[in-house]
């Protein structure tokens, strides 16, 4: 291919050699410059997250029980995971998590956000009014919750009162068939209305006449959404799978103040996990083994994510 | 005196999920070994101090009897008392001494726990300080015998308690009941109970999840035996012992029957407003828990509108040949000095006033029910302000060390893998989801792994 180009056309090198010195010069000095403004985000992040990153990577292997000198162990943490049973318990969660995360919010998120597009007044109430669980810190979201579920002095105990008895012996948070949903659907809650702005500003982005070239056409409102808003938020909707898929893995906050993963570890999650292993079982170096595969498992759905757009761009 | 109990430290062991993360790079900085302190009555300058409260008046309090008076008897040393949450506490101290800094007198929730900051070299050897101060007379022996690790004395009990039936007494007196003395006649009331739609016991574990293994260390103690507890802890004896597995079915079976809270789902949801509002109110009777409880009680007995009244029993034999009137003993937190602290001197004359000033830790008792250090003392020692009731358990409490009728707690007696595999599995055996026996097999395999850590705190002996 590069022999169809004219000469020197494909080979950056010989671009450089052509120019004149002076030139060559100050290409090499912006880009000392601009890597000189590079620094300072790079030593921050070799050191916050690459030191991190490494000394886990290395504690993985060990048996450190995070006080004493480690000692590496090989392989005995990978097969000690593969016959723990509270890990594939905790993984499973985390991908009925998922599955939830990728349903339920998402299209709550879209269909909130294109029913506000259309609104012309009022739009940036709603907007700060679905937006505000999300500025709310997790833990007091999740204790108003407990409060509000509770079986004996939250809303069941009022509906009671009222001769409305739908919620009575349910325990939301302490049956173990129902409490991983009963998190999920307070997590859900606080976040939803992030996705509603997340697709909102999406869909502002998308050519309005294309919107009124649908009317015109005779398009109805699901029409629209379903042919017009839905393909132009495209990037956005994969980037709103990912960030979904890889935080459903890190999920902490609300089954941690819910429910500390149980009752009876049924709503146990990874990071709960990792968590009571290195400061509860003081086994800090299986603990980073276990955060070593969920970072795994991240970085195979991020490769996924790149794959899927890879193709998409080239299909466009 | 103190609030460095069980309950406010251990709930320190959460933080978020990939803080193991974080201690793996910063652990390399500091392990070193432990000299002893020669001295410590010269101490001057700031010294910190970290502490969680588990409620907000908690703080103002632990502050008033643990950091003003101390200042105003030693003017020269300036504590900094920093505040802490008690659900990060013990990771972030875990961390900050991973990185060789953390205050300079380090807590920990009891023995369990700080038997492995002590073999990764953290706390300073209290041994000298020890003979000067003569702790070996005028502390209980068994709580000096915990602070031991790998023979040098360095992580002392701050507080210590035991686990006992509680009930509501008017509720008893207006049903004409009588407390139980075994199994037959617990079983006979609860049911009795019941009948009347009054729940056995209060309980709930949907504030503080470890709950359960406060049961669990009552059955094994009240079912087993402490003997036989003794025996597995020593090796001689395992935990798939039949005694062990019938004192878990016992559990579970008391749970199936609704005995505790009503139901299993009941249990779990329970936060702890509501189990003691259910207990002080008379709709749940009787109340299995420890010492630390008679700080709660005054919250919801005879206030707001409640005239209830609360008496204490020893836990009544569950199995025929476990003695009666036994206590097991536990060790609500612990104290050392932090081996890297720029101030040893200093910090060491905290701990030295701390187990000296026993007027202030009455004092402390009597105005807030705290528990008391491990020290000996008579009854004439106790001030008349102190509840009768706190008085009369301490004082049972101790009498029974000295008789040698105790048992032994997960928290203060088993390795720490044993107890958190404990505190994650139980619930799943009271909910159906394991079974006795592979729970009791668990138990061993943990036991076994920190016995080859050497993560098992030393095994009391009480009596002559």
């Amino acid at each position: 291919m590069t022999g169809a180009a004219g000469y020197g056309e494909g080979d950056p090198s010989l671009d450089q050699k052509m120019l004149p010195p002076r030139k060559s010069r100050t290409r090499r000095r912006r880009r000392l410059v601009a890597f000189a403004f590079l620094i300072p985000a790079l030593v921050i992040n070799l050191l916050v997250i690459g030191g991190p990153g490494i000394g886990s990577f290395y504690y993985a292997f060990t048996n450190w029980n995070g006080f004493t000198t480690p000692k590496f162990t090989g392989l005995d943490n990978f097969f000690t995971l593969l016959g723990d049973q509270d890990f594939w318990n905790a993984i499973a969660h985390n991908f009925i998590y998922m599955a939830i995360f990728l349903t339920v919010p998402l299209f709550m998120g879209l269909v909130g956000a294109f029913m506000l597009s259309r609104i012309r007044r009022g739009a940036s109430l709603f907007r700060v009014l679905f937006f505000i669980p999300y500025l709310i810190a997790s833990v007091v979201n999740a204790q108003i919750w407990k409060n509000l579920l509770d079986p004996t002095g939250g809303l069941a105990a009022q509906l009671d009162k009222i001769g409305i008895h739908w919620l009575d012996n349910i325990f939301f948070f302490g049956d173990s068939h129902l409490a991983l949903y009963s998190v999920a659907f307070v997590d859900n809650w606080h976040f939803w209305g992030f996705l509603v702005i997340l697709f909102m500003a999406a869909m502002q982005g998308v050519d309005a006449s294309r919107f009124e070239a649908a009317r015109i056409d005779g398009a109805n409102a699901w029409q629209e959404f379903w042919h017009i808003a839905l393909p132009g938020i495209r990037p956005t909707l994969m980037f709103a799978l990912m960030i979904i898929s890889l935080w459903s893995l890190l999920a902490f906050d609300y089954a941690y103040v819910l429910t500390g993963g149980g009752p009876a570890g049924s709503s146990d999650l990874v990071s709960l996990l990792v968590n009571r292993t290195a400061f509860g079982s003081l086994e800090a170096g299986y603990a980073a083994f276990m955060a070593l595969a969920l970072s795994l498992l991240g970085g195979i759905f991020l490769v996924i994510f790149a794959i899927i757009r890879r193709n998409e761009d080239e299909t466009n | 005196m103190t609030e460095y109990t069980r309950r406010t430290v251990l709930r320190g062991a959460g933080a978020a999920g990939l803080s193991a993360l974080t201690i793996a790079a910063l652990a390399a900085c500091g392990t070193g070994g432990s000299g002893a302190v020669s001295t410590s009555s010269g101490g001057s300058g700031p010294i910190t101090l970290w502490y969680a409260p588990n409620n907000p008046a908690g703080w103002n309090q632990w502050k008033q009897w643990n950091v003003d008076t101390f200042e105003k008897r030693y003017p020269k040393i300036q504590i900094t008392a920093v505040r802490q949450n008690v659900n990060t506490m013990t990771a972030k101290q875990q961390v900050a001494l991973a990185a060789g800094g953390g205050p300079d007198l380090i807590t920990t929730p009891g023995s369990s726990n700080a038997i492995a900051y002590g073999l990764a070299g953290y706390f300073q050897d209290l041994g000298t300080i020890a003979k000067k101060n003569k702790w070996k007379e005028s502390m209980l022996p068994w709580a000096l015998d915990m602070g031991y690790i790998n023979g040098k004395l360095e992580a002392l009990p701050v507080s210590y308690e035991s686990m006992v039936l509680y009930y509501n007494k008017t509720v008893f007196k207006e049903h004409g009941w009588k407390v139980p003395t075994d199994r037959a006649s617990l079983e006979k009331l609860a049911d009795e109970m019941q009948a009347k739609g009054i729940i056995p016991f209060a309980a709930g574990n949907a504030s503080y999840q470890p709950a359960t293994e406060w049961l669990v260390s009552m059955f094994f103690n009240g079912f087993a035996g402490p003997s036989k507890v003794y025996d597995a802890l020593s090796g001689k004896a395992k935990w798939t012992d039949k005694e062990f597995q019938g004192s878990i079915q016992l559990l579970k079976d008391y749970f199936v029957k609704g005995y505790f809270q009503g139901g299993v789902k009941e249990y779990f949801t329970t936060q702890d407003p509501q189990k003691y509002a259910i207990f002080a109110s008379g709709k749940a009777a009787m109340y299995l828990s420890g010492s630390w409880e008679m700080q709660v009680f005054p919250t919801y007995f005879g206030a707001n509108g409640n005239t209830n009244d609360w008496a204490w029993v020893p836990m009544p034999p569950l199995a025929p040949g476990v003695p009666s009137d036994t206590y097991p003993l536990s060790v609500g937190g612990t104290m050392s000095v932090n081996h890297h602290s720029k101030n040893i001197p200093a910090a060491t004359a905290y701990i030295e006033w701390l187990f000296s000033d026993t007027k202030n830790m009455w004092a402390a008792a009597a105005a807030t029910g705290s528990e008391p250090l491990p020290v000996k003392f008579s009854a004439s020692d106790v001030p008349a302000a102190v509840d009768p009731r706190y008085k009369a358990q301490y004082l049972a409490i101790n009498d029974a060390s000295v008789a040698g009728r105790v048992g032994y707690v997960t928290w203060t007696s088993f390795g720490a893998k044993a107890d958190s595999y404990i505190i994650a599995n139980i619930d799943k055996v009271i909910n159906g989801g394991l079974g006795v026996a592979p729970f009791c097999a668990g138990i061993q395999t943990s036991f076994d792994s920190d016995k080859k850590a050497g993560l098992i705190p030393p095994l009391f002996t009480t009596g002559s």
